[in-house]
């Protein structure tokens, strides 16, 4: 029993040791940018997101040919690879293994750099700053640097004690605490941070990278009243508050909108532009209390329009029910002797212009006549619908007949035409 | 106030269809009071948009900057005339089509308080119809009143697009709106008469000066709109044929071909329905225009951005105008036949059908153009823009022929015209235009568009002056001097000679486009105290400053200018940025004169203080500009009856 037990021990560890082992391997090399410096002896690490969310660390030596190897690697998530040469530790190498190539072997080359103390091409190029309200009277600040290096050389600072970007907040604020400080890619203990001040030596590699510092301020209550100081000339400042029911007032900087929103979201963004060193903005952000109870007021005045709408717009129709209608004003139609004594008018001036031939005048002249005479019947007879059997009476009367030489509208007693005086 | 003009527009919702519901029962019904409830709701109407602008002009100067309109639109700093030109973004310029709608229905509503009785309720069913529609965009689907989101409120707006915050933009839209909505007031009109069998003169009687402010309220818009291209935008160019452009071009040139046309109906009887399917294609192309600008389905510089069913709904709308009017018109059409009939080919009838012919065809050109990108688009999946190339080339004939017709209408008689009548009308003018075009090409003008723009002008001008000269002989003949037969005759006569100023406006426009054939332009670096040569002028650069505002910053160049080597003056062209909107804009620098513009904008500015100019002989120019104003003067004499010295004078109606 004892011995079959073995045996399948025995065999199961020889099937284990026969199937493959899915680890890949990444081999690399270390080379200065001069190709004269020694390279060996110099720390690589490694890092790996694990799956927690955190990073999972190793590191080696190079050798004396500046080479190095990490084995045995899962195929997991992107393996990073740094090298660290004169305290700095340079831009990483990323490198991932295919699910269908779990175990292959992949190289690469680090290439590292002295640096530089020339920092003519390094340029801040835009500051941004959040200020988010917190806990109790708290305020979260957040400032992040978007720095670029124009040159090919890695920059430090000159003076060991000196710094690339002086970074200000809230000069003199009491309860500034920095919470957080980090130098994408970059050394963090480069970053020293003290009270609202940060102070950054490098290095700044080429291309760009950020920077980013977050503050906790104790504002004492709601509101804020503090000011910002720019150390560093910024060419292009954003300042960022959440628009929560919060006004803000940051003297000197514009109030704009992010590139290409139309319609306000999220955010009310203030713009600064070429800053000085030493400039200070007032920076104010104050609770904005809900309007007062003028909804009452404005209820009321909203019905009483209504109100007093709707008896102007329903009276009339009230009094015909009622029976109490004022009698409704006559339909004065458009006579149609103006349009005719007009188009006559036209008619004789192009006689006279010698346009038309007397015979041409004549025929017009009848023409129109006929279409007057058909238009003012129809509105005649439109006029004998709307009316009341001794109105029509009475407007009989009126409207008579025509004038043979103008066409103008005349009553049964007209003896000479109104218009142009033609006997009738 | 604010709270009150945002629930003013809800009311309107309560107030509009009882307005349509109230004026149909009362027509059918035979009931006139009720007929002026409905008169009243109208009124009603306008009040309820007055209070709602009202209200959003208290917003935008309060600063309430927890309204998204105003946060989008406004800023503490904005100078308060652009506070209040609140047509600057989507909402507001909604409202104030609303609002000028709702005023143009009240006063149509009251100028025929006492008369078209027949046509007024259903006048009144038209233009709530028109104003529920936008109501309903107002009150949920671009409310100018809608807050920002729960609890939010900024401390400060965006402010205007500042390429807008120029005197022209102050007028600009509220005039191209006014001519729109004022067209709503011919067509409702027209589809009362329709509606009713009322087909009539008193539908175009009453109409006739709605239709002539209309037209006119929309030249002006169009032009302003050109003059402010040409001073702000900084291309060098007045017209693009952008869609936008060219959507308040085609109701404009729609409602040329209607006025023209009119008057055949009011001296013979004929066009009858065609007078009616024009003033409906007015309206609608107005409403197109604005379908265009607020769908997104072509790309324009005046968009507006939108969701694409923003649009279908104007899409609707303008297919619903069109669908309601087209099945009255051919149900009313056997009513509608001529009395009269053509009688000659040669005669004033026939020009100006071809007139309307021809201003058919340039609408049909000018909508395919426009629509060509969103036609290709659904055909090969690609946008293909129609360029102006494309518009000119169809455009630069039938502009010339209608320039010929411009000349001929007036002189022409009606019905026939006999040979000897055409000899002494146009011997003179054909002359002189004749005698301009000898001149022309002597002078060395061998393009053939210019030529002939320019000597059909010259023969407008010749129909114009042959026009009042045989006029004021006529009124001599009966023993007046030349001052009074001259006002005698223009009095008496107002509408016919207002109209060839009208006339003369369009030759002076005419000129000024002819001139764009020699348009010169040119690019150039150039470093401090370099000079450059182009044309006869020269110009020096004598450096740049810096430009520090509190709302913008960017540099001025400082040029000297010489022309023919004679000093001219400094010109100082601007490139700005301004920082609240993120926008930069491009400022000219013109020198003007009657022959010709240089026109120069500072394109780029190198670190060692070099410029980048650009610059533009613009020849004949300004007198597209004092061809707008004498626009106006004529347009002005025929709205405004000029006083009647008898009593007994007859009095023109509408």
């Amino acid at each position: 029993m004892m011995r079959r037990a073995l045996l399948s021990l025995a065999f199961a560890l020889a099937c284990t040791w026969a199937l493959p082992i899915h680890a890949g391997s990444i081999v690399g090399k270390v080379v200065h940018s001069s190709g004269e410096r020694d390279v060996s002896g110099l720390t690589v690490k490694l890092f790996a997101a694990d799956s927690k969310g955190g990073f999972s660390t190793s590191e080696t030596k190079t050798t004396k040919q500046g080479e190095f190897q990490f084995a045995d690697l899962a195929p997991t998530r992107p393996y990073g690879v740094y090298v660290e040469y004169r305290d700095i530790m340079f831009p990483a190498e990323f490198v991932e293994f295919k699910p269908e190539q779990p175990d292959e072997t992949r190289s690469v080359e680090l290439t590292i750099q002295d640096p530089s103390e020339d920092d003519s091409k390094v340029q801040l190029f835009e500051a941004r700053t959040v200020v988010d309200r917190g806990e109790a009277g708290s305020y979260r600040v957040q400032q992040i640097f978007y720095m670029t290096n124009l040159g090919e050389t890695v920059v430090y600072a000159k003076d060991p004690a000196g710094s690339l970007f002086d970074i200000g907040l809230l000069p003199k604020h009491e309860g500034v605490e920095a919470i957080q400080a980090t130098a994408n890619q970059l050394s963090p203990a480069r970053l020293e941070v003290e009270g609202d001040r940060a102070r950054y030596r490098g290095p700044v590699f080429p291309g760009i990278q950020t920077l980013e510092v977050v503050y906790e301020v104790d504002a004492g209550g709601p509101d804020l009243a503090s000011q910002l100081e720019f150390l560093t000339q910024t060419p292009q400042f954003v300042l960022m508050v959440p628009d929560r029911r919060q006004a803000v007032y940051a003297q000197g900087l514009y109030p704009s909108m992010q590139s290409g929103q139309r319609e306000p979201a999220g955010y009310q963004y203030f713009r600064g532009y070429d800053i000085a060193p030493g400039t200070r903005v007032d920076l104010r952000i104050e609770a904005i209390p809900e309007p007062a109870a003028s909804a009452v007021v404005a209820a009321a005045t909203i019905g009483l329009l209504l109100f007093g709408l709707c008896v102007f717009v329903g009276m009339p129709i009230a009094n015909d029910l009622r029976g109490t209608a004022p009698s409704s004003a006559p339909d004065k139609p458009l006579s149609a002797s103006d349009l005719l004594v007009a188009s006559l008018r036209d008619l004789e001036h192009d006689y006279e212009m010698g346009k038309i031939s007397e015979a041409d005048r004549d025929q017009l002249r009848r023409e129109l006549q006929r279409e007057a005479v058909i238009e003012m019947a129809r509105q005649r007879e439109a006029e004998a619908k709307s009316l009341s059997p001794a109105k029509l009476k009475a407007a009989g009367t009126e409207v008579g007949a025509f004038c043979p030489s103008c066409g103008g509208a005349t009553s049964h007693d007209d003896r000479f035409c109104r218009s142009c005086g033609t006997k009738l | 106030m604010v709270e009150l003009g945002r629930y003013s527009l809800y009311m309107l919702l309560l107030f509009c269809p009882a307005a349509m519901i109230v004026a149909i029962a009362g027509a059918r019904l035979q009931r006139p009071q009720w007929v002026q409830s409905a008169e009243r709701a109208t009124y009603a109407c306008f009040l309820l948009l007055s209070i709602a602008m009202v209200g959003l002009a208290v917003a935008m100067l309060t600063n309430r900057f927890d309204i998204a309109f105003v946060v989008s639109n406004s800023t503490r700093e904005q100078p308060w005339p652009f506070k209040l030109a609140v047509w600057g973004g989507q909402e507001g310029s909604l409202l104030l089509w609303a609002w000028m709608l709702g005023l143009m229905a009240a006063l149509a509503v009251y100028q025929n308080r006492n008369r078209n009785r027949t046509l007024m309720p259903w006048v009144v069913v038209s233009m709530m119809a028109n104003l529920l529609f936008f109501a309903v965009i107002l009150c949920f689907v671009s409310n100018p009143f809608a807050p920002l989101p729960e609890g939010h409120m900024m401390s400060n707006g965006r402010g205007m697009n500042p390429l807008l915050q120029h005197p022209a933009m102050l007028a600009h839209p509220p005039l191209l709106y006014m001519g729109f909505v004022s067209f709503a007031v011919p067509f409702s009109f027209a589809l009362a008469a329709l509606v009713t069998g009322e087909l009539g003169t008193s539908w175009f009687r009453t109409t006739r000066r709605w239709t002539l402010a209309a037209w006119f309220f929309l030249g002006i818009g169009i032009m302003l709109g050109g003059r402010w291209a040409y001073e702000v935008l900084g291309w060098g160019g007045y017209w693009a044929w952008d869609p936008v452009e060219n959507a308040s071009l085609l109701p404009w040139l729609a409602g040329t071909a209607y006025l023209h046309s009119v008057m055949i109906q009011e001296k013979r009887g004929m066009l009858k329905i065609w007078n009616l399917a024009l003033i409906g294609l007015t309206y609608s192309l107005c409403i197109f225009g604005t379908f265009l600008t607020r769908s997104g389905i072509v790309q324009s510089v005046h968009a507006f951005a939108n969701a694409e069913w923003f649009g279908m709904l104007f899409l609707f709308y303008v297919l619903a105008i069109v669908a309601t009017f087209t099945i009255l018109l051919i149900w009313r059409a056997p009513q509608l036949r001529s009395q009269s009939r053509l009688d000659s080919i040669a005669s004033r009838e026939a020009s100006f059908l071809m007139n309307n012919y021809l201003f058919m065809a340039l609408i049909v050109v000018i909508l395919l153009g426009t629509l060509w990108p969103a036609i290709t688009e659904q055909m090969t999946g690609a946008r293909v823009q129609a360029g102006p190339p494309f518009f000119q080339r169809f455009a630069g004939p039938i502009s010339l022929i209608l320039l010929l017709l411009t000349g001929i209408g007036p002189l022409i008689a009606w019905r026939r015209a006999t040979l000897t009548n055409l000899r002494k009308s146009f011997l003179w003018p054909a002359s002189f235009a004749c005698g301009v075009g000898a001149l022309l090409l002597i002078g060395g003008l061998r393009t053939f568009y210019p030529w002939a723009f320019l000597t059909l002008g010259a023969f407008v001008v010749g129909t114009i002056w042959e026009e009042y000269y045989r006029g004021v002989r006529v009124r001599m003949r009966r023993g007046e001097g030349v001052a009074e037969a001259f006002f005698e005759l223009l009095r008496r006569n107002q509408r016919r000679y207002a109209g060839y100023i009208v006339h003369l406006s369009v030759v002076l426009m005419f000129v000024g486009f002819a001139g764009a054939t020699f348009d010169l332009e040119s690019t150039r670096l150039l470093r401090p105290g370099e000079k450059w040569d182009l044309g006869n002028y020269t110009v020096e650069y004598r450096g740049v400053q810096p430009l520090d505002h509190p709302h913008y910053a960017g540099a001025m160049a400082r040029l000297a200018l010489w022309h023919d080597g004679a000093p001219v003056g400094i010109l100082t062209p601007e490139k700005r940025f301004y920082f609240q909107q993120n926008t930069p804009a491009t400022l000219p620098a013109v020198s003007s004169t009657l022959s010709e513009d240089f026109y120069v904008i500072l394109t780029g500015l190198e670190a060692d203080q070099s410029v980048s100019l650009k610059a533009f002989i613009n020849p004949l120019v300004n007198w597209i500009w004092i061809g707008g104003f004498v626009f106006i003067v004529g347009n002005t004499l025929l709205l405004w009856r000029l006083p009647e010295r008898k009593q007994t004078a007859e009095r023109e109606v509408g």
